[in-house]
């Protein structure tokens, strides 16, 4: 499982993020950022004033053409960003899903040999594997000991070993088997394992926001508020003025 | 237990300072914003123009945030008394509530030993930090309106025109 690393400008992403951008202006989506909100808003109010200016063909117009140019600038680039960073994730997910499906498992059925898709494996199933090989599922080594190169979870460079019996009889899938063989038994259903739950955190989707997220929208909201005063209040002011 | 704690403290302490940036500003410029615009408001100025307007933001920002003390070109009556007197309730009261609330929550808390990595309120670093947040909130806030008034007064008398 080599994770191809990929450029900030993947076109793969890119392409995509771009149009998602776009399609990120619903107010729906937006009011979930309301600082974001808010800068939709006025770039929309400052389109409206752009259009009347425009009819009516005064000399105003190239300066609220370039205010609103800016605005709308804005929302579209943080739409950007953000569509490039669930992008990326979404390719990762791909990727770890496509070691999931694509990995073959040598299932033993009574003695007997069997070759079957990963994610036919049930918790119970014995599987052999040998060198060079992925482990297909999460499991416990019930025969044999291997070293495995775990770097695709862990992170670890150097491979680890594992055997049965003892502290250090599990498995993870969608590791490799690098020298001997082992049997293991699986212990976890499809959906259940340590894989899956890698790719919904990838996929982000049960990703709350963290406390300090929360924090720095609670106090950028604060300041949107400060400044929306700061800003309304400038129209009595200059009719006095 | 100890990140949850320190991390609802972030969002509390954050939501206080918010709430506090929020009503000073609303009580300051809102009322201030009534008054340059109220035939009740305006009759009572010494002074047009930017020195007028001075007058009012003066007044309410001295309500709000100091003595409550005003110009001698601006004179009282029911109308400015109700809402300085308005701006002043909150900013004196109203905006207390918040920084005891946050008092009372820090108080609360465990307290920590001093170590390498205590962001020490007396480092350079903390006290430039906090320089430059009061002067950037503060300038976003209330130079727009300082802009119409008191700036605009100060060219004035660089030109020689004195109030």
């Amino acid at each position: 499982m080599v994770s191809r690393s990929r450029s900030l400008f993947d076109r793969e992403i890119l392409g995509p993020a771009i149009v998602q951008s776009f399609k990120k202006l619903d107010p729906r989506v937006q009011l979930k950022n309301p600082v974001m909100f808010i800068c939709e808003v006025g770039a929309l109010v400052t389109l409206v004033y752009a259009i009347v200016d425009g009819m009516a063909g005064n000399g105003k117009v190239g300066f609220d053409i370039a205010i609103s140019i800016w605005l709308w600038f804005t929302v579209v680039f943080a739409n950007l960003a953000e569509a490039v960073a669930e992008g990326r994730g979404k390719a990762q997910a791909d990727f770890l899903r496509r070691t999931k499906t694509e990995t073959n498992a040598n299932r033993i059925v009574n003695g007997k040999v069997q070759v079957v898709s990963a994610s036919q494996l049930r918790k119970g199933d014995r599987v052999r594997v040998a060198a060079g090989e992925l482990i297909a599922a999460d499991g416990e080594i019930v025969q044999g000991a291997a070293t495995v190169d775990e770097s695709a979870i862990t992170g670890e460079s150097a491979p680890v070993i594992r055997e049965s019996g003892g502290d250090r009889s599990g498995v993870t899938g969608g590791t490799r088997v690098l020298s001997d063989s082992i049997e293991f038994v699986v212990s976890a259903n499809p959906g259940e394992s340590f894989l899956d739950r890698m790719i919904s955190l990838v996929e982000g989707a049960q990703r709350q926001k963290t406390p300090n997220e929360i924090a720095l929208l609670i106090l950028l909201a604060g300041l949107t508020i400060v400044f929306l005063i700061a800003v309304a209040t400038l129209a009595p002011f200059t009719i006095y003025a | 237990m100890k990140s949850s704690s320190a991390a609802s403290a972030a969002v509390s302490t954050d939501l206080g300072t918010a709430l506090v940036l929020a009503g000073v500003t609303a009580m300051m410029l809102v009322p201030a914003g009534i008054a340059s615009v109220a035939k009740d408001g305006l009759s009572q100025l010494g002074n047009n123009g930017a020195h007028g307007f001075s007058e009012i933001l003066y007044a309410f920002t001295s309500s709000v945030a100091n003595n409550g003390s005003a110009f001698g070109g601006i004179s009282g009556n029911t109308f400015l008394d109700f809402w300085t007197g308005t701006s002043m309730f909150f900013g004196r009261f109203a905006m207390m509530i918040p920084p005891l609330a946050m008092a009372g929550m820090l108080a609360g808390k465990k307290s920590v030993a001093t170590t390498a990595g205590t962001f020490t309120t007396t480092s350079p670093i903390f006290i430039m930090l906090l320089i430059s947040v009061v002067v950037i909130v503060g300038a976003l806030t209330f130079f727009p309106a300082d802009a119409l008034g008191p700036i605009v007064e100060h060219l004035q008398l660089l030109q020689g025109k004195t109030f």
